[in-house]
């Protein structure tokens, strides 16, 4: 299992820089904008974050390393877990940045726990499909929903006033909602492994 | 200790089916496993390695069930695929800290021996590496891990033939601890035939035969004649045959060979090749 994390790691390193550049510019921005930021602007990160790990599994698909993976002593289960894993570390490494700039700007922790919540959620949705049904129709069913979240949000009904509806404290529910709603994909997504034929 | 043992092993597609299959790998020996493209020879390794779901039968290791012994078994299995499949942007170096996270066994050192006997460089990309440096990686980390078992498919591929002959001596020495026991199959039959105690053919999914290598050489033999001397012999004993513009080479067993003819030596590849034009119909 510290095989599969480190290696996603060096994947991060390699391939994603871009991801992590967009994320920390647009986690300044959004985190320093003030109450009435735009939602999409807000969000970006989340959606960005939320996309890394499916794009690590489309890397192993690419490469075969997911067929690779199946010789070493390794379970499917631990696999999945691997993923699901960095998943969680890379939406807390992002909502710990924003707290930090948040802190620093002196903004606040509102609407804090809403960007944990929409990163875990996108993947908790999108993984499962991706693990079953593979990366390519994992990356249509992002792209729909990514889709329709940019639609609304250009439209201006994503519109909202973070700093009203979504207070720090509040949200800690919402968080724990989304982190049983992570651990519920997870279930999902090692069952649904097992059976794939690789 | 047999280190693999195949039993009535079965795998079903649409249009292919794999098996029943059975096949025994002693410890200490090595086998090689022969067959044309698409004759079931990786869809075996995989269910070996549990890596598909098998239809029916048995794999056992080292007398355990695959799927009870895995994952932990795998351990002890050494495997180099027919491509190997690292990430472009990872290194030799980086693989190997991958890989001691991976394996309990990991022994860094001989991985780091490997790369130099190998002239891997540790810095490099695996996506500029050469086929060939591919393959070695993918050896050199099947071998660091004090596998008792190797499982290769195609692992000399790509090679040269001074590469090729220097991984050949590798897996010769692998199997000089009578615990150790290595499966390759391979297209370069020459490797295999200088390799292995035991040669197994596959053909459209079916064993053909599984046998030591000296018995097939003691047993089979080429008979090569004209046309005329051909039509005497009784078709039944002919095994598979070739014409050629100065007549017939026909493969029999040696007890099969008319009085007065001489049966020559058949080696690996032209028993394989005439066994599967026999099994095609004569």
């Amino acid at each position: 299992m510290k095989g599969l994390l480190l290696k996603d790691w060096y994947l991060i390193l390699r391939y994603q820089r871009a991801f992590l550049i967009v994320v920390v510019a647009f986690s300044i921005g959004s985190a320093t904008a003030g109450k009435a930021v735009s939602a999409f602007f807000a969000f970006y990160p989340c959606l960005m974050t939320g996309l890394m790990v499916p794009s690590l599994i489309a890397y192993d698909e690419k490469e075969k390393w997911n067929v690779y993976a199946q010789t070493l002593p390794l379970t499917r289960t631990q696999y999945v877990t691997g993923k699901y894993l960095m998943g969680l570390c890379i939406a807390a490494a992002m909502t710990v940045l924003c707290a930090l700039i948040m802190l620093v700007d002196r903004a606040g922790l509102s609407g804090l726990s809403i960007r944990f919540v929409a990163c875990l959620v996108m993947q908790a949705l999108l993984l499962p499909f991706q693990l079953w049904l593979g990366a390519e129709k994992g990356r249509l069913l992002y792209g729909v929903v990514a889709g329709v979240f940019a639609v609304l949000a250009v439209g201006g009904w994503m519109s909202v006033d973070l700093g009203g509806d979504m207070p720090a404290v509040g949200g800690i529910p919402l968080a724990l909602a989304a982190i049983v709603l992570y651990i519920a994909s997870w279930r999902l997504s090692v069952a649904l492994y097992q059976k794939r034929e690789l | 200790m047999n280190a693999l043992e195949l039993k009535q092993l079965e795998k079903r597609y649409d249009g292919f089916t794999l098996g029943p299959l059975d096949l025994t790998l002693p410890s200490g020996a090595i086998l090689g496993l022969i067959g044309e493209n698409g004759a079931g020879k990786t869809t075996t390794i995989k269910l070996i390695l549990d890596m598909i779901r098998r239809d029916g039968g048995a794999v056992r290791l080292f007398g355990k069930d695959n799927r009870e012994s895995f994952p932990l078994g795998k351990e002890d299995v050494g495997v180099v695929l027919d491509e190997v499949s690292f990430s472009e942007c990872l290194t030799a170096a980086e693989v190997g800290k991958i890989m001691r996270g991976v394996f309990r066994n990991w022994d860094a050192a001989a991985f780091e021996g490997y790369l130099r006997r190998f002239d891997l460089p540790e810095k490099k990309r695996f996506k500029e590496f050469s086929l060939g440096m591919k393959k070695k990686l993918g050896i050199a980390v099947a071998l660091s891990h004090r596998a008792k078992l190797l499982i290769l498919d195609e692992p000399t591929g790509g090679l040269d033939p001074v590469a090729r002959d220097e991984v050949v001596g590798i897996f010769s020495e692998f199997t000089r601890d009578a615990s150790r026991a290595v499966l390759i199959s391979s297209h370069i039959v020459s490797d295999l035939e200088k390799l292995c105690d035991y040669i197994a053919f596959l053909h459209k999914g079916k064993l053909m035969l599984c046998e030591e290598k000296d018995r097939l050489y003691e047993e089979y033999g080429v008979l090569r004649c004209a046309r005329e001397d051909f039509a005497a012999i009784d078709p039944a004993a002919v095994l598979g045959k070739r014409e050629t513009p100065y007549g017939v080479e026909a493969l029999l067993r040696r007890e099969d060979a008319p009085r007065g003819m001489d049966v020559g030596r058949v080696d690996i590849e032209e028993l394989f090749v005439l066994m599967a034009r026999g099994g095609e119909g004569k």
